[in-house]
């Protein structure tokens, strides 16, 4: 998808012309034979979806483009409206193992400034998949983020130093409460708790932590109680996500900021869709609310042979 | 940017699903939770995809863990995508339904729920 957005800034053709090419691309790309593949985001009959804010607690080969939108406070305290387009890519090598890269185009509008254009740092990632019981509908994976300094611009902010983030991340469902309390089942936690390590020694060390609280409609009509809901409200997932920060040391040690996103998931087979709000939990995250808009591709279901199977078995 | 995001959803949402991935089932008869006055003759579960002959299972038990189900899971005539298995004369009493199918292109999925019937 990168080398589609290249073609159409490198090529200078109208507008038509770009949207043929990404259509035909597109479809070139889709178009591909299926076969046997493994499952991604499942323990037991527990189905995790991808969520916007917080990481997966599993390993999977999948594709996100997100648009995501808040005003807030900047590093000097100026009201910044940001807009980031972003993406991410994540590929298994094993069933277990799986590395991934992200970046953001931000589309910084600070109050009584210039505005300014640039892409963020670049993030890579490794996750291992620890533990899957379906029985308990638990999922538990760890991983390490690398924020990869001095590859963004500095007009947008990219710092010049890189940070390391191991995380540990878990998903739990809620399958096994007993039949007095059947309509909880199909609520689902996900959350992630890692420590960002800057390679600069200047900078502070900080939690990134959060969870996610879910409640999943096709769980509810299909393992709990059949209310006869129809398409396509049998795939949507109402969802809150809580991503946090809290500064650990160098001058700002408990210092906390975070959103609060309500927001509705939809899956089908070849991905989901999603919508979230942000509201800043504090003044220091900001005062106005923003928006998150997600499109994710199950890649392992897209493309079970080629793209999405795992490297290695 | 935009452009690229726009055609992107539009293709990918609009286009016509095919029946791949994994299988969610979509009506089951009875359904999850059902309260039944007359008892059912057989357990039928339809999925959004097609189903591998090879890999089905349904298995029906009664609340003391015995199977009431008879003969093997196997797909309806003429309907690759609905799962099925015969009952015995169910008497009053709750049920529970156990499944798990693999869809045409590998993907396994799970599932169970129960139903009751009253007298």
């Amino acid at each position: 998808m990168i080398v589609i957005q290249s073609n159409i800034k490198n090529t200078g053709e109208s507008m038509p012309d770009k949207r043929v090419y990404s259509l035909l691309t597109v479809v070139v790309v889709l178009v591909q034979p299926l076969q046997p593949s493994y499952a991604h985001g499942f323990a037991g009959k527990r189905f995790f979806p991808a969520t916007l804010s917080i990481d997966d607690p599993y390993v999977a080969d999948e594709g996100d483009f997100m648009v995501d939108h808040i005003k807030g406070p900047d590093e000097d305290g100026i009201q910044t409206g940001t807009t980031a387009y972003s993406f991410e890519y994540s590929k298994r090598l094993t069933s277990r193992f799986g590395l991934s890269v992200g970046g953001a185009y931000l589309h910084l509008n600070p109050d009584g400034a210039a505005s300014a254009n640039g892409f963020d740092n670049f993030e890579f990632g490794a996750k291992y998949l620890l533990h899957v019981d379906p029985e308990s509908e638990t999922l538990m994976s760890a991983g390490v983020d690398l924020d990869a300094g001095g590859t963004g611009s500095r007009h947008v902010g990219a710092e010049s130093f890189s940070q390391l983030t191991p995380t540990f991340f878990f998903g739990k469902g809620l399958g096994n409460l007993p039949e007095s309390m059947r309509f909880l089942r199909p609520v689902a936690i996900t959350g992630a708790v890692g420590v960002g390590f800057p390679t600069r020694g200047s900078e502070p060390r900080s939690v990134q932590w959060g969870f996610t609280l879910q409640y999943n409609l096709q769980y509810l009509q299909s393992f709990v109680k059949d209310v006869g809901m129809g398409t396509p409200f049998d795939r949507m997932i109402p969802i809150v996500e809580i991503p946090m920060q809290t500064c650990l040391d160098k001058g700002c040690g408990g210092d906390t900021t975070g959103t609060v996103n309500p927001g509705m998931l939809w899956f089908s087979h070849w991905g989901q869709v999603a919508v979230e709000a942000q509201i800043p939990v504090n003044k220091r995250t900001g005062s106005h609310a923003g928006f998150l808009v997600q499109v994710h591709f199950y890649l392992d279901d897209i493309f079970p042979q080629t793209l999405g199977k795992p490297i290695m078995n | 940017m935009k452009y690229l995001f726009f055609t992107l959803f539009i293709l990918v949402v609009l286009q016509p699903v095919p029946a791949l991935a994994h299988a969610f089932p979509t009506q089951q008869t009875p359904g999850a939770g059902a309260e039944l006055s007359e008892p059912p003759d057989k357990v039928s579960i339809l999925f959004d995809g097609e189903l591998e002959a090879s890999f089905l299972r349904l298995r029906v038990v009664d609340e003391s863990n015995h199977t009431v189900s008879t003969g093997t899971a196997h797909l309806a005539p003429k309907n690759n995508r609905m799962l099925e298995t015969g009952l015995r004369n169910l008497g009053p009493g709750k049920y529970h339904v156990y499944w798990s199918v693999v869809s045409r292109d590998g993907h396994r999925t799970q599932g169970d729920y129960s139903f009751r019937v009253n007298k």
